[in-house]
């Protein structure tokens, strides 16, 4: 059996594995590290930020109410109309946009990965009701679906996350439905059944593991396009009312109405958002060369 | 005892229908990929099946290792039909016939280690508690002769072909099966490491008392490791019979022209011509009868219309050839060295 | 002479290692003759039909003494030369899985006839004759022209691809495994056909395979290679009756045959090797029951052992004794 240190060194080695593919290219190099930042700056928010988020600041100098303040060294992004620091609304929105996008991306997959592997491996009647399901989906706006979901039952960031979750797992389920298939008629699954594996075991322990450098490719995919999706709808005023995130804030900017005056406003979340993305597809790239056709030995 | 028993086994692929068929009301097309095959496995024998590509041997293979529904007639494991077993009796089914497959690159899971896949087999089916099964797993690499400590914890794609099919083996018998289906196990290895491999398998099933269905087109292998044979055309049992009588005496003329067509590693001997026309014809809903009959040069009106399978008498060279004692039939024997 | 080849080398660069495909290999091509190259994998044979057709990839590099095609040396030919007036003109090829090469989409007889008049300038009719002329010598029905690849059967479609190698007269004709993953009695047909082109057009075949029996049928010469080169070259009877290299040896035991049910089948041991650096010595060396010192030490230089039988094995001279120990397993299994 193993014992709890070689699961342990087991773990570790798994990681040290995807790091290594990650970083396999210079685009997943720059990606990883871009999004560690992130990841880090999420972690320690509340260390991080200088002021409170939702704190009028005062000018040092003037005494006054540090309204639309340009980058200073006391406000080293700015301020909004309202005073508010746009540094500490920047910190604190990238762990709730990091946040968002990390639970929907694994709720997504998850879903997008079981449909995918119980419709390819099954076939038949499953099959045809799953892939329906996703065809549905498929049709189904999103915004819309929002609004819908957001206006019955209120503003709150589960109702954020399980919406996205909902809608970005559809592309993942077929593209891993297409790929179980291919791996079903290859001769190891015959053989496995052969030796008396029963159906699920197969599914999750035979045909998962060579499915699973296509699925790291679509988790980050998955991530990606939440952090996407969460920018669009906060920015177009459906996101979290109580949170704040950087679609949110090119919100408070847009109904503020002064997002032609206050670049430093502007610039730092939107940027942040193509950084933030571009850099997730960049590792999705990495794990596309990895899984795609996997080099085999040489015979 | 009869080991397994395949009785009046058919199985036909229905094609999907074309909208002018569903709109005319024609019936589906089908490949009849077995048909009316009656067929026994003894305890202990080594039984070849031989047939060119489309003959249906790797589809009997798999019906009777229970891995494919026949569309009709019974799969009877030790006088128990498998269509009536209930879920222990399926388990032990399961356990007492195992499958070597062709090609050691495909048949082993890419991200198993060795040991792992030789250890699935018994974790899958719950035989025996972990530390037996390790045991098990290190007795049987031994016994297919990879040293278990270097072997176990590697990857597929580390071995050769050779040490692949030995792992293949090994994942096969660590089942301790009473049946080996082997298809065609050694036609993706090399050739001067083929002669091991087919000794080792030889020497298990007498070791381990298995009897082993050796699926091949390789009339030359199955000369050599076969104690009887079954040659198929296009879905039909056409002969068996000991595997000496087959190749030296045939009764089919499918089998003559078979072996007339089998190239001899000798320059000073010259093989006869095989007696056949045209190409191979694609089995869909071809006529009732023989289906050698559109090649066959002694094909007669009663060939097309009715086939006469096999019958399961044991250890009889029987032929389904309605024609097989008449003199221009049985003349063209084929001239051999009995060597 | 045909074709005269003088210490060919090929290598690639891999992985900052250089890999010796092909090494020190030598061997000549009489006008009209069927002469076999029997090899298993990783002998070279590949890469030896790339060298000659001047298609080995961009990490790898050939070189050679001579390589010497009806008067012409083909390496230093420039590469524009050598694509208009030798490939497939002259030197044809029928490769591996030929039978996959035909584009699904087109049809087949409409696809070589491209592929005549993208090489040469011929009017359309007169190509299209060309090639029923070809299906017709190939043993192929005339209305298969109008026919897609996936209604050809796998024999039809390696008929169809040796149509397209003897589109433009070759001299040579190389065909890489012409009858691997054919069933036998379509073999026998292909076989039968082969011969009767050689006899017809009286163009030369170099047939690369790893089946002896095959090459025992139809080869006039046969060529045995080994780790980059050809360890013996013999007359197809002579090579039989006569082995001289132990691995020729060992490889006539390993074939069963239909006609000698009880033969006991002996393998040789080990795998063959990777090729990594140019070494002297024998790479037969580590499978060999008849290896002695000196062979790790030099690389054994081709000897004449009879008419026209050429073998690279520091023993030769003991080759009647050594072949009679190969034929028992004691020898192999020690």
């Amino acid at each position: 059996m193993q014992t709890f240190g070689s699961r342990m060194r087991n773990g570790w080695s798994t990681l040290h594995r995807q790091y290594k593919i990650m970083t396999s290219n210079t685009y997943g190099l720059i990606g990883f590290w871009v999004v560690a930042f992130f990841f880090a700056v999420a972690l320690f928010a509340p260390l991080l930020a200088p002021y409170p988020v939702w704190e009028m600041q005062y000018d040092a100098e003037t005494g006054q109410l540090a309204m639309l303040q340009a980058p200073s060294l006391q406000f080293p992004l700015g301020t909004t109309h309202l005073g508010y620091d746009l540094m500490s609304q920047m910190i604190m929105a990238t762990r709730t946009t990091v946040m968002i996008g990390l639970i929907s991306g694994f709720i997504s997959i998850m879903i997008g990965a079981n449909i995918g592997l119980i419709a390819g491996y099954y076939g038949g009647l499953i099959d045809e009701f799953l892939m329906r399901c996703t065809d549905i989906l498929y049709g189904m706006p999103f915004l819309p679906f929002v609004i819908i979901l957001i206006s019955l039952f209120g503003r709150k960031i589960e109702f954020v996350i399980l919406a996205i979750a909902l809608i970005v797992w559809r592309t993942s389920a077929r593209v891993i439905r297409a790929q179980t298939i291919s791996i079903k008629q290859r001769q190891f699954v015959t053989a496995a059944r052969a030796r008396g594996c029963s159906h699920l075991r197969i599914i999750y322990r035979h045909i998962l593991p060579n499915v699973l450098p296509l699925l790291l490719l679509y988790t980050s995919f998955n991530i990606a396009w939440s952090i996407v999706t969460e920018a669009s709808a906060s920015f177009l005023g459906f996101g979290d009312g109580d949170t704040i995130s950087w679609g949110g804030m090119l919100y408070e900017l847009w109904l503020s109405g002064k997002t032609r005056v206050a670049w430093w406003w502007f610039l730092p979340p939107a940027a942040c958002i193509v950084a933030l993305v571009t850099s997730l597809v960049f590792i999705s790239r990495a794990y596309e060369e990895y899984a795609n056709p996997r080099l085999r030995e040489t015979r | 005892m009869d080991i397994l028993k395949l009785e009046n086994v058919s199985q036909e692929f229905f094609l999907p229908r074309k909208f002018s068929d569903i709109v005319t009301n024609k019936p589906a097309r089908s490949i009849r990929a077995v048909q009316a095959m009656n067929l026994a496995i003894h305890e202990n024998e080594i039984l070849g099946i031989a047939g060119e590509s489309g003959c249906g041997k790797s589809t009997t293979c798999l019906i009777a290792a229970g891995l494919l529904s026949p569309t009709n007639g019974a799969v009877v494991h030790r006088g128990q039909p498998l269509a009536a077993m209930d879920e222990a009796t399926k388990k032990t089914f399961r356990r007492s016939v195992q499958i070597i497959f062709q090609d050691p690159y495909e048949s082993l899971n890419p991200r198993f280690q060795i040991g792992d896949a030789v250890a699935e087999g018994p974790r899958a089916m719950q035989l025996w508690p972990e530390e037996v099964i390790q045991e098990k797993v290190r007795s049987i690499l031994n016994a297919v002769g990879l040293d278990p400590d270097r072997f176990m914890k590697r990857f597929p794609h580390e071995l050769s072909g050779g040490e692949r099919q030995r792992v293949g083996i090994a994942t096969a018998l660590v089942l301790e099966p009473d049946i080996v289906f082997a298809d065609e196990p050694l036609s993706m290895l090399d050739v001067s490491i083929r002669a091991d491999i087919l000794a080792l398998i030889k020497s298990l099933a007498a070791e381990r008392k298995f009897s082993c269905v050796y699926v091949s087109h390789d009339l030359s292998i199955l000369g050599n490791v076969a104690d009887r044979i079954m040659i198929m055309y296009l879905g039909q049992a056409v002969e068996i019979g000991s595997a000496r009588e087959v190749l030296t005496n045939p009764k089919h003329p499918y089998t003559k022209a078979l072996i007339s067509a089998v190239p001899i590693p000798d320059p000073t001997v010259e093989r006869g011509i095989p007696k056949i026309v045209g190409d191979l014809s694609m089995p869909v809903n071809t006529h009732q009868g023989c289906q050698f009959a559109p090649r066959c040069p002694y094909a007669k009106e009663a060939c097309w219309q009715s086939f006469k399978p096999l019958s399961d008498a044991h250890a009889q060279h029987q032929s389904s050839c309605l024609r097989e004692s008449e003199p221009d039939v049985v003349g063209e024997v084929v001239d051999a060295d009995r060597g | 002479m045909l074709l005269d080849v003088r210490n060919l080398g090929v290598k690639y660069r891999m992985d900052g290692q250089h890999i010796h495909a092909v090494n020190r290999l030598s061997f000549q091509l009489e006008e009209n003759e069927i002469f076999g190259v029997v090899g298993e994998s990783g002998c070279g044979k590949s890469s030896l039909i790339k060298a000659l057709l001047r298609l080995v990839a961009r990490n790898g590099s050939v070189e050679a003494d001579s390589v010497n095609f009806q008067g012409q040396e083909l390496l230093q030919m420039p590469m524009e030369e050598f694509r208009k007036n030798i490939l497939w003109q002259k030197i044809a090829l029928v490769p591996q899985s030929a039978m996959n090469s035909l584009n699904p989409v087109y049809k087949v007889g409409p696809q070589i006839v491209e592929a005549i008049c993208a090489h040469v300038p011929m009017p359309d009719h007169q190509a299209r004759d060309r090639v029923h002329e070809l299906f017709e010598s190939v043993g192929l029905q005339r209305d298969l022209f109008d026919s897609y690849p996936h209604q050809f059967s796998g024999g039809m479609r390696q008929r169809a691809m040796i149509a397209m190698a003897l589109a433009l007269d070759p001299k040579l004709i190389i065909m890489d495994e012409p009858t691997t993953g054919l069933d036998v009695l379509v073999q026998d047909k292909i076989l039968k056909t082969l011969r009767r082109i050689k006899d017809e057009t009286k163009c030369s075949m170099m047939i690369i395979s790893h089946d002896i029996a095959i090459m025992s049928e139809i080869a006039t010469r046969i060529g045995v290679m080994y780790g980059g080169s050809f360890v013996e070259i013999a007359p197809t009877m002579d090579l039989f009756k006569d082995p001289s290299h132990p691995y020729t040896m060992g490889l006539t035991n390993a074939f069963p045959s239909i006609r000698e049910l009880g033969k006991e089948l002996i393998s040789i041991p080990g795998s063959p090797p990777v090729m990594v650096r140019e070494e002297n010595k024998c790479w037969f060396e580590p499978r060999c029951p008849f290896a002695a010192d000196g062979c790790r030490q030099s690389f054994p230089a081709p000897t004449m052992t009879g008419a026209n039988h050429v073998v690279s094995c520091l023993r030769s001279e003991e080759r009647e004794r050594l072949s009679q120990l190969a034929k028992e397993k004691a020898t192999w299994t020690s």
